[in-house]
């Protein structure tokens, strides 16, 4: 699901502390949203630029992202039941014993929403963002250590085998009689009897990787070269003023149009 | 045994009076052993389980003392100059070393990012880590992998990439740690060839503990062999009296076709036109390309069975098969006489027992006698008598002595023998062994294995699922070849390796 994609595009090619950058600042700004129409341009504009600048198939993108449209739309379902049940003034909709306030219904549509915004841009990024890039902007752009970030990227390859190891375990426990998310009892012990299993191979994979990089000379004090750099290119400076312009000239004109609040207070 | 003094001029790396001990331990791996090894020669380094072959090579690159605490004495020279206190990291431009699991090492995630770590940590310029990447591919034969996933590889792949990303840094000796277990034996040959090639061509010196050491004998210089108490009882050419006495004593023959006079000829697995391909990714119902097509294979009581072929020709789909993890798309299969789709999963299990390349997997309690009375949690029998068959169980496979033990801090020996002891407890009649050699010395191996001989002498089938091709031609009675999801070879080992 959030696995990195081969392919040459613009959102590909640009550094991935200008793209942090960018969805740290649009984070912010969804963030301070409290009407539903902001998060969802949010999620439009971060949809069509990976579909389209980040050359992502459409329907590979909308499979990754269905069980989190799932997932936003039953937290607003859940929000509008629990949030139904009360008894204010100002009732804009009813639907049996539930009634709905215009703040409640604004309340779970932006939350939702701010939910799908935020792992699309995530998605986005973990989906453009080659691993090794990332971690030299860190050690190049953001000054972390060389071993800290080699660390980083030993561990993030560590997390496909991990998916690995859980379906051996599953199977090696269910040959031996325990059913495996079958029933409430086993959906609710099973992560417990993956944990340890998972912890000793976590573990001794991370003792064998210390010592493959250290046998390879990480922490070697000399100057270290970089067979590929990262830079920050005129390129990176271009998308990340134009991304930012766009979206705070979006946030000024819903502002303006009173579709931008800073609060539920205004909300009746 | 040869005298080290007599060709002093050619040593490049000595131990002088090394004693170790592992912190938490008491006894030392090896007390004061001294050796010495040859420029531009192939050294092997064998012996039993235990008595320390791999920590020697952690030794010559540093890992012991300073990653692998203990307390160490005694001396390592490098050409003459003592290096025990230098750290690997400072160690590695002369000497480099490859683990047994390629996985473990690869620090990237592209074959290029791969072989230009260690050169970037040596502060190499980019201009000749690229012509330096370009070079070691071709000496490996992985031209044009530069861009390549290190995941989407082969295992042979791996462990070329593993090799030429030591390479690259252009080391004086090359320390190789099993590099060819796990690996199927085509890419077994090409790893042998590729290390007898590295000696040759560059000149560089070899140190290689291997236990399918009779692959390679042949193009080995020197041979060192240590005992169980880690005491160096040979050092001396290939091609010695010696050396030959060793190898002799060490020869195993084909096995004798044991059990086979009481083989009943029953059929306890019977598997005709078996036909299984995946869901591709995301789609439940699109099935990709076949890897089980058409198989047909009868197995019977006693049979002591070797399924074996390359990586990816169906070998541990075909065992999801039969444990009804997987469910076929044609043909049919059918255990003890009766139908696959007639079994409860439950009753099938107690029929027949799986054992995991890593079996850890298959622990869920806290000690070793929980872990064997779980497998009797569902039987029908007074508690006494369940505690009684453990107990007789955990005799049968020495651990008697850790039932208190919690599984995950015992041996890897101990471990396989738990996980083999644990699937044996409701009378399977049936064993399918996944990769039993993964991650198991020479000797544990060889324990396991005569245990599996009793058990088939006992009337059990057995059925693993192995590249140790040397543990087939010395174990396996019956030899199947799978080559593209379809039986290519079945006959018996004598005919298997005529």
């Amino acid at each position: 699901m959030f696995t990195y994609i081969e392919t040459d595009s613009v959102l590909h090619r640009r550094n991935p502390m200008i793209k942090l950058a960018v969805i740290a600042v649009m984070t912010i700004l969804v963030c301070l949203s409290y009407f539903p129409v902001f998060p969802v341009v949010t999620f439009l504009m971060s949809f069509f630029t990976i579909w389209l600048a980040g050359n992502i198939p459409l329907a590979n993108l909308m499979r990754r992202l269905l069980i989190f449209l799932v997932i936003s739309f039953f937290f607003m379902l859940s929000m509008l039941i629990l949030r139904g049940l009360n008894d204010e003034a100002g009732i804009v909709l009813h639907l049996g014993i539930l009634r709905w306030t215009q703040r409640d219904l604004v309340h779970a549509i932006t939350l939702g929403f701010r939910i799908l915004a935020l792992v699309t841009m995530s998605m986005g990024f973990v989906l453009t963002t080659r691993p090794r890039d990332l971690v030299l902007s860190l050690i190049l752009q953001c000054r972390v250590s060389v071993v800290h970030g080699y660390a980083a990227m030993a561990t993030y390859r560590f997390l496909p085998e991990l998916q690995q190891q859980v379906d051996a375990v599953h199977l090696a426990q269910e040959i031996r009689g325990i059913p495996w998310n079958k029933g409430i009892l086993s959906r609710f012990t099973s992560p417990f009897r993956v944990a340890l299993p998972l912890f000793c191979v976590a573990a001794r994979r991370g003792e064998r990787i210390a010592c493959a990089m250290e046998s390879r000379g990480l922490g070697r004090e000399n100057e270290r070269t970089f067979y590929k750099r990262v830079k920050v290119d005129r390129g990176d400076w271009i998308f990340f003023f134009s991304a930012l312009i766009i979206y705070v000239l979006t946030a000024i004109i819903l502002f303006k149009l009173d579709l931008f609040g800073f609060s539920f207070a205004s909300i009746q | 045994m040869c005298k080290i003094k007599d060709r002093k001029e050619n040593v490049i790396l000595e131990l002088r009076d090394v004693t170790y001990t592992y912190e938490g331990e008491r006894l030392p791996v090896w007390k004061s052993l001294s050796c010495a090894f040859y420029e531009g020669k192939i050294h092997a380094i064998s012996g039993p389980s235990g008595c320390g072959k791999s920590s020697v090579l952690n030794l010559i690159d540093g890992l012991i003392p300073h990653m692998y605490e203990g307390e160490l004495r005694g001396e390592v020279l490098l050409r003459g100059e003592n290096i025990t206190d230098m750290l690997p990291r400072y160690r590695c431009e002369k000497i480099g070393f490859v683990m047994q699991n390629p996985e473990s090492q690869f620090c990237t995630f592209t074959v290029e990012e791969e072989l230009a770590f260690g050169m970037e940590n040596l502060g190499i310029s980019p201009e000749e880590m690229g012509d330096r990447i370009r070079e070691a591919l071709r000496f490996v034969g992985m031209e044009g992998f530069e861009e390549r996933d290190l995941n989407n590889l082969s295992g042979g792949q791996k462990q070329k990439v593993a090799i030429a990303s030591v390479l690259v840094t252009e080391p004086e000796i090359l320390l190789l740690d099993e590099p060819t277990a796990n690996l199927d034996p085509g890419s077994r040959k090409q790893i042998f060839d590729l290390i007898v090639r590295i000696a040759r061509e560059q000149k560089i010196t070899i140190i290689i503990v291997e236990h399918n050491i009779n692959e390679i004998i042949e193009e080995v210089d020197r041979v060192l062999v240590l005992d169980r108490d880690g005491k160096l009882t040979l050092d001396c050419d290939r091609g010695t009296p010696e050396e030959r006495a060793w190898r002799k004593r060490n020869t195993r023959n084909i096995p004798a076709s044991y059990g086979k006079d009481s083989v009943s000829g029953e059929k306890v697995v019977e598997i005709k036109g078996l036909s299984f391909a995946y869901p591709l990714p995301g789609k439940k119902k699109e099935k990709g390309q076949p890897v089980i097509s058409g198989l047909d294979l009868d197995i019977s009581r006693q049979d002591f069975l070797a399924i074996v072929g390359e990586n990816g020709v169906g070998k541990t789909t075909l065992m999801k098969l039969i444990f009804k993890i997987c469910q076929p798309d044609a043909g049919t299969v059918r255990v003890l006489g009766k139908d696959l789709k007639g079994w409860r999963t439950k009753e099938l299990y107690r029929q027949m027992g799986l054992v995991f390349q890593n079996p850890e997997s298959q622990f869920i309690t806290n000690t070793v006698m929980d872990e064997m009375m779980f497998s009797l949690k569902r039987v029908r029998i007074p508690v006494e008598e369940k505690e009684a068959r453990v107990e007789d169980m955990l005799k049968r496979f020495h651990l008697e002595e850790e039932k208190e033990k919690s599984p995950f801090t015992l041996s890897q020996g101990q471990k396989r023998r738990l996980s083999v002891a644990s699937m044996l407890l409701t009378d399977q009649q049936i064993l399918f062994l996944d990769e039993p050699t993964y991650g198991q010395d020479f000797e544990n191996r060889q324990e396991l294995m005569k245990d599996m001989q009793r058990l088939v002498e006992n009337g059990i089938t057995i059925v693993m699922i192995t590249h140790d091709l040397s543990l087939v031609r010395q174990y396996a009675t019956r030899v199947v070849e799978l080559e593209a999801g379809a039986v290519k070879k079945d006959m018996t080992t004598e005919e298997y390796f005529s």
